[in-house]
C-alpha cells in the first residue's frame, strides 16, 4: 500500500492557513436573522425591566484577594491568625485574605526583591526594610484612619515601627512587654528564699545567687542551673545599663560608655564561672524557651532567668502545670538599683511598597488591632498587643486570673519608671549579630571587653555608613 | 582516539541534514538547556556582576568596583571562617576518605550478608539531610543522647558534642563520615575493578597481603581517591546544611563555615553584593585547589591503560 506523505513544510503551511481562517471566522459578525433578533431582544428587555422593577438585584461585590504573611509556624498560632482573617472576611466581604508563613527567613526579602511581595506582612524589625525604602510610609493612612491614630499606642510602641522619624510598622499581633525576670517559687523556697523579695535586683546579686545555688554532677555537668541570661539580647543590656545602643537622633550606635564594658566583663565572668560549653550543653537538653516541652523551668532544673516576657505566663501554664513562678522587674546595673524598667516591643505589621492592594491591607491592619481581634488572638495564641484602648481597659481582652502572673506584666507598663522601646535603627539584625560575637569573644577570653566593643563599634559604624550611602 | 577528535567543519559548512540533526538535538535537550541557563548560567553571571556592586537586594545595585573584594580581605571574621572551613578540609575530608575506603575494603571481602551490609552502609547517604540532622541532634545530646548515655553507663564523662566549640567540628566530621555512602560506593567499585591477575602475579613474586595492599590495591584505586578527594574538598568548602540545622554556626561561631557566613551576609545582613563576591572568591579558591590537585595527580595517580 502506498503511503501518502505530507511534508512538514506543507503541514505547517496548511495549519497556519487553518488557524488564520478560524481566527477570521471568529471575528466575523454572526450571520443571524436580524429582524428576529431585534424582536427577541425587545421582549427580553421588557421582561428584565419588569423584574428589576419588582426585585432589587444585589450589586455584585467585586472581591479583592490580599496576601498576608507572618512568621509563626506552630499550628496554634497559624489557626488563630487564620481564624482572625476569616472573621475579617465576614466583616469585609469585598476582601479575601490569603495567608502564608515566611518564618522570618529570606522568603519575604526574596519576594520584595522580585517585586511580588505580600500586601501585608508581619515582621520583628521593619527597620532594615524601611531604611532601604522597601516599605510604605503609613503616616498618611494613620492621618485618615478612624481606628488608628497617634494616640492608639504609647511612644515606646510606636518606636518599634519607626525609622528616621517615619512610621512604617504598626504594632500588632504580638507586641507587648518584656525584659523582666522569672523565678521558680518551688526552687527558691527549697533554698529558704522568698519571692519576689529575694529575686536579684542587680546583676551583682544575680551572679552571687547563680554561683551559690548552681549544682553539678560528678562529671561537672550542670544539673541545676540556678540562673541564666540571654547574652545575645542587646535590648536587655540596654535596660541594664540604661542606655540605648542606637541613638536615633544621631543616627549612630554608641558603645563608648564604660558601663557597656562593665556589663560585658560581668557576662564574661558569669560564663567563665559556669563554663560556656557546660551552659550550652545544659540548654541543648533543657531549653530556655518556656514554650518548649520539658524546658528548664518545667523540668525544675532552672530557677531564675532574665530577660523574661509576658508570654511565659501562658507558656509555663501549659508546659509546667502545677508549678508556680514569679515575674518581676529586670535586675539592673548597680548604679540603677531600684529602677523599675520594662520594654515594649515585639512584632509589627507593614505594607511593602510594591503591594498591589495597600488600601485593603490597611483595612486588615485596622481590624488586627481592634478589641475583637485582640481578644481572638489572646484566646488562641496568648499574644497581646499594647494598644492604648487595651491598656485603658485590659479586662475587655484579658482574663487576669486565667494565667497567674499576667497581672504583673499588664500593670508593669503603667507602673514602670521607664518604658523602653526596641528603637531598631537601620541595621538591627547586623548589630545584634555583631553584639553576639563581641559577647562570645569576651566569654571565650579572646578579647577584653574594651577590645570587643571597639571592634563592634567599628563594624556597626561601617555598616550604618554603607546603608546610609546606599 | 585521534580519529574521534578530528576537527569538525564549521557550522556554515554543515550540510542541511546536519543542521536539522543539530536542531532536533537541541530541541530534545531544550528543557535541560533552559533550566541550565535560567537557574545556573544567569544567576552565576548575575552574581559576578553583583560582586562588584553594593547590593542589598531591595535597592538597585551600586557599582563599587573591587570594594567588596577588598573588604573580604579586611574582614576580621574571615580568618575564623576560613579556619573553620580549612579544619573541615584538612581533617574532615581525609577522615571521611579513610573511613569510606576502609568500609569499602571491608565490604569488598567475601562474607555472609555482604549485600545487606553494603546496603546498610549506603543508606545514610540517601537519608534526607534534615531528617538525619534531627536524629543526630538527639544522638549527640549531652544529657539525654544515646552516645552520652552509653558513656555515662560506663562511668565515663559526657561529651558536649554540639555545645562545645572544641567538639562541634569533630562532631560534624563524624556525621559526614556516617553519611559518606556515595564515597564508599565509588571506592568499592574501584576495588572491584582491580584485576585479580595483579594480585596473583604479586603473590608469585612473594608479596604478602600488606605489600599487595600498598603496591597493588592503592595504586589501582588512586583515580577514585583523586575523584573523591576533589568532590570532598568542593563539598566541604560549601558545608552549610548540617552546620545550619545542628548548630546555626555556633557554638561560639565554631561551625561558622564559609558558606554559612556567606548565607548570613546575603540573607540576614542584606549584603548580597558582598556575599556574591565571597561566592566568587570561593570559586577561585576551589578552582585553584582543583587545578593544583590535577597538577600533582600525574605523580601519584595511576591510570590503567593510559600509556597503552
Amino acid at each position: 500500500m502506498q503511503q501518502q506523505r505530507v511534508s512538514r513544510r506543507r503541514f505547517l503551511r496548511w495549519s497556519l492557513l487553518g488557524a488564520a481562517a478560524t481566527s477570521m471566522a471568529a471575528c466575523k459578525p454572526q450571520v443571524v436573522e436580524k429582524e428576529v433578533v431585534k424582536e427577541v431582544t425587545k421582549e427580553v428587555e421588557k421582561m428584565v425591566t419588569q423584574v428589576v422593577e419588582v426585585t432589587p438585584v444585589p450589586t455584585k461585590v467585586e472581591q479583592v484577594t490580599i496576601d498576608f504573611w507572618w512568621g509563626w509556624t506552630p499550628e496554634v498560632h497559624v489557626n488563630t491568625l487564620n481564624g482572625v482573617c476569616r472573621r475579617f472576611e465576614e466583616l469585609n466581604p469585598d476582601i479575601k485574605v490569603q495567608t502564608a508563613q515566611h518564618e522570618w527567613g529570606p522568603k519575604l526579602l526574596t519576594a520584595i526583591a522580585a517585586g511580588t511581595p505580600p500586601d501585608l506582612s508581619e515582621g520583628g524589625w521593619p527597620g532594615e526594610l524601611a531604611a532601604r525604602g522597601a516599605l510604605l510610609e503609613l503616616e498618611p493612612y494613620i492621618a485618615n484612619s478612624k481606628t488608628i491614630s497617634k494616640e492608639s499606642y504609647n511612644q515606646a510602641s510606636w518606636d518599634v515601627g519607626t525609622v528616621n522619624g517615619k512610621i512604617y510598622g504598626i504594632p500588632a499581633l504580638e507586641q507587648f512587654v518584656y525584659e523582666g525576670q522569672i523565678g521558680s517559687v518551688e526552687l527558691y523556697e527549697k533554698e529558704g528564699l522568698k519571692l519576689p523579695d529575694d529575686l536579684p535586683v542587680t546583676l551583682g546579686e544575680a551572679m552571687a545567687q547563680i554561683k551559690t545555688y548552681t549544682r553539678r554532677n560528678d562529671a561537672g555537668d550542670i544539673t541545676l542551673l540556678w540562673g541564666d541570661i540571654d547574652r545575645y539580647s542587646l535590648y536587655w543590656y540596654e535596660l541594664v545599663v540604661g542606655k540605648h545602643a542606637y541613638n536615633a537622633g544621631a543616627g549612630a550606635y554608641d558603645f563608648s560608655d564604660p558601663l557597656w564594658a562593665e556589663v560585658l566583663r560581668w557576662t564574661g565572668n558569669l560564663y567563665q564561672m559556669l563554663g560556656p560549653d557546660k551552659v550550652d550543653a545544659f540548654h541543648s537538653s533543657f531549653s530556655q524557651w518556656t514554650s518548649v516541652a520539658a524546658n528548664s523551668f518545667a523540668s525544675g532544673t532552672q530557677a531564675w532567668q532574665s530577660p523574661s516576657g509576658y508570654w511565659e505566663v501562658g507558656e509555663t501554664a501549659k508546659t509546667a502545670p502545677g508549678k508556680q513562678f514569679c515575674w518581676y522587674w529586670t535586675p539592673v546595673w548597680e548604679n540603677r538599683r531600684g529602677v523599675k524598667c520594662v520594654q515594649t516591643g515585639g512584632h509589627t505589621v507593614f505594607i511593602p511598597k510594591a503591594a498591589k492592594h495597600p488600601d485593603q491591607a490597611w483595612r486588615l491592619i485596622e481590624f488586627l488591632v481592634s478589641p475583637e481581634a485582640l481578644k481572638m488572638i489572646f484566646n488562641g495564641s496568648g499574644f497581646l498587643t499594647a494598644t492604648r484602648a487595651f491598656l485603658d481597659d485590659p479586662g475587655q481582652v484579658v482574663d487576669f486570673y486565667k494565667y497567674p502572673g499576667l497581672r504583673f506584666w499588664v500593670d508593669s507598663l503603667l507602673q514602670a519608671d521607664e518604658v523602653w522601646s526596641e528603637a531598631p535603627g537601620p541595621i538591627p539584625g547586623f548589630a545584634a549579630d555583631k553584639w553576639g560575637k563581641a559577647v562570645d569573644s569576651v566569654v571565650l577570653g579572646q578579647a577584653t571587653p574594651e577590645q570587643a566593643l571597639a571592634e563592634l563599634q567599628r563594624l556597626v559604624d561601617e555598616e550604618v555608613a554603607n546603608v546610609t550611602k546606599q | 582516539m585521534r580519529l574521534l577528535l578530528a576537527r569538525r567543519p564549521a557550522l556554515w559548512q554543515w550540510t542541511s541534514q546536519e543542521r536539522k540533526d543539530l536542531a532536533k538535538g537541541l530541541l530534545f535537550i531544550s528543557p535541560w538547556l533552559i533550566g541550565l541557563v535560567a537557574f545556573t548560567v544567569y544567576p552565576a553571571l548575575s552574581s559576578l556582576y553583583y560582586g562588584f556592586t553594593r547590593y542589598d537586594i531591595v535597592q538597585a545595585p551600586r557599582w563599587v568596583g573591587l570594594g567588596n573584594y577588598e573588604q573580604i580581605l579586611r574582614d576580621k571574621e574571615m580568618p575564623r571562617v576560613l579556619y573553620n572551613s580549612l579544619y573541615m578540609a584538612l581533617i574532615g575530608v581525609p577522615a571521611t576518605l579513610l573511613i569510606s575506603f576502609l568500609s569499602a575494603a571491608f565490604l569488598n571481602q567475601k562474607m555472609r550478608w555482604r549485600s545487606v551490609l553494603r546496603t546498610g552502609a549506603f543508606v545514610p547517604s540517601v537519608v534526607p539531610v534534615v531528617a538525619s540532622a534531627m536524629v543526630w541532634l538527639w544522638l549527640l545530646n549531652t544529657q539525654f543522647g544515646l552516645i552520652n548515655s552509653l558513656l555515662k553507663s560506663w562511668s565515663l564523662p559526657s561529651i558536649p558534642f554540639l555545645s562545645s566549640p572544641s567538639w562541634a567540628k569533630p562532631s560534624l566530621i563524624l556525621i559526614n563520615c556516617w553519611a559518606s555512602g556515595g564515597t564508599m560506593i565509588i571506592f568499592l567499585a574501584s576495588l572491584q575493578d582491580v584485576p585479580q591477575s595483579l594480585y596473583d602475579a604479586a603473590k608469585v613474586d612473594g608479596a604478602n597481603a600488606r605489600t599487595c595492599f600498598w603496591h597493588v590495591t592503592i595504586p589501582m584505586v588512586t583515580p577514585a581517591i583523586l575523584y573523591n578527594l576533589l568532590i570532598g574538598l568542593i563539598d566541604v568548602f560549601q558545608s552549610f546544611t548540617f552546620a545550619w540545622i545542628l548548630t546555626k554556626g555556633g557554638p561560639y561561631s565554631a561551625t561558622e563555615f564559609y558558606a554559612v557566613y556567606l548565607y548570613q551576609n546575603a540573607f540576614q545582613f542584606m549584603k548580597m553584593g558582598y556575599a556574591s563576591a565571597m561566592a566568587w572568591m570561593l570559586f577561585v579558591v576551589v578552582l585553584a585547589v582543583t587545578l593544583a590537585l590535577f597538577r600533582t595527580s600525574a605523580r601519584w595517580v595511576y591510570y590503567r591503560g593510559a600509556n597503552e
